[in-house]
């Protein structure tokens, strides 16, 4: 009989000990997971409103910008536009080109790739050295490597070396919720710097229907 | 006067102070329990509060996430525009020949009209030149300019040589 009455009495505090344990752990990981995700979603929020924002105060410009920015390191090996702007710029400044060749292979450093450009040109000493000039102010980005340049009572000739870059365009966007960033100083630097490059004649890339060929799948949406 | 009777059998009652713990006992868990249910209540109701909050948070993110993806033409383009521009910083900070050829520029405009540049090598490392004086006059001019020479860091006599037919060859090392 002193065994039941202990029991009723320390059966009530038993149970109250496990239903804290129990229920009391259960809800308080329920609220504190609702609170992560509240958390969470409330980041996403701040980060949306900001890129929202972002976007649409960057629409107007960003478009010709990333023209620019794709001319002058497109995605696409650029051998091919950076002869044909060499040939252009040799006969703007009035000097003579030849043996252009390019290196067969690439190299690529950091998703960085980039083909070697030799030829020589025959002019005078100030026209060879405003035409070195240009090449590297004009766009695909191109640098001038090595110089050769030698000088007798016939004129002047020079042998010249040419890197010539290109980058493969992005291929995924960043998660939705992942905000962006407006352009650095030093970005907008760069942005201005290439911008004043001289354009190939034609930068326009036609559109699939515009080439003639047809379109399967998905656009690549970096097309600028 | 009340009297008190106990009609439990010898042995059955509980007596002193086991009987105050055991009321005591008895106690706390009553109170427990009441702390268990208003516990149980306050939980509930910021549970349900919560999950308002959430869903209401949740769909102002959907409908931002919605109104993001119809400017998804802008964000490509500024992530293109950011992937160029980093690898344009990148090509730009390689080694390059143009600057020393800038450098060196003023220098070989500036020859007097008696002295000829022969051969002019540039890379992104150094500068070699080669250089025909007719006369010493000029010759000591252009070893005067040499040492006037402030851009360069390192300026080497690679050779130096005479015939009477075309005067002082000069071959120099620069490096910036």
């Amino acid at each position: 009989m002193i065994y039941k009455r202990i029991l009723s009495s320390t059966l009530p505090l038993i149970i109250v000990i496990i239903l804290f344990l129990v229920f009391g752990n259960y809800g308080i990981g329920r609220v504190r997971n609702l609170r992560s995700q509240i958390s969470q979603t409330r980041q996403d929020k701040t980060a949306l409103t900001e890129k929202l924002n972002m976007l649409r105060t960057i629409s107007t410009t960003v478009e010709s910008s990333s023209q620019f920015a794709a001319s002058a390191l497109p995605g696409e090996n650029t051998v091919l536009p950076a002869r044909a702007r060499i040939k252009e710029l040799a006969v703007a400044n009035g000097v003579v080109l030849s043996n252009l060749k390019s290196d067969l292979g690439a190299s690529d450093v950091s998703g960085l790739s980039s083909v070697r450009l030799n030829f020589d040109l025959a002019g005078t000493r100030s026209e060879i050295i405003a035409f070195l000039k240009l090449i590297e102010n004009t766009a695909p980005i191109s640098l001038v490597d090595k110089i050769t340049f030698s000088e007798s009572v016939e004129g002047s000739s020079a042998t010249i070396s040419v890197k010539t870059f290109w980058a493969a365009f992005p291929q995924t966007l960043p998660a939705v919720t992942k905000s962006i960033t407006d352009l650095t100083v030093e970005e907008k630097n760069t942005l201005d710097k290439i911008s004043a490059f001289a354009q190939p004649a034609s930068t326009e890339i036609p559109t699939d229907s515009e080439a003639g060929g047809e379109s399967i799948g998905r656009q690549n949406p970096f097309l600028p | 006067m009340a009297t008190k009777i106990n009609l439990l059998p010898p042995g059955f009652g509980v007596t002193g102070n086991l009987g105050k713990i055991l009321k005591a006992v008895r106690m706390v868990g009553v109170i427990g329990l009441a702390f268990f249910l208003v516990f149980g209540l306050g939980i509930s109701i910021y549970f349900i509060v919560s999950t308002i909050t959430f869903n209401a948070l949740k769909s102002e993110t959907n409908s931002l996430k919605e109104q993001v993806k119809t400017l998804q033409t802008t964000e490509q383009q500024i992530v293109l525009l950011k992937d160029r521009i980093g690898k344009i910083n990148m090509a730009l900070g390689l080694p390059e020949a143009i600057k020393n050829l800038i450098a060196i520029e003023p220098f070989i405009s500036n020859l007097s009209s008696s002295a000829s540049l022969n051969q002019l090598e540039i890379d992104a490392q150094k500068i070699d030149l080669s250089f025909q004086f007719r006369s010493t006059a000029d010759t000591s001019a252009f070893i005067k300019s040499l040492s006037d020479m402030k851009d360069f860091r390192s300026v080497v006599l690679t050779s130096f040589g005479y015939d009477s037919t075309n005067g002082y060859t000069v071959g120099i090392s620069i490096t910036k």
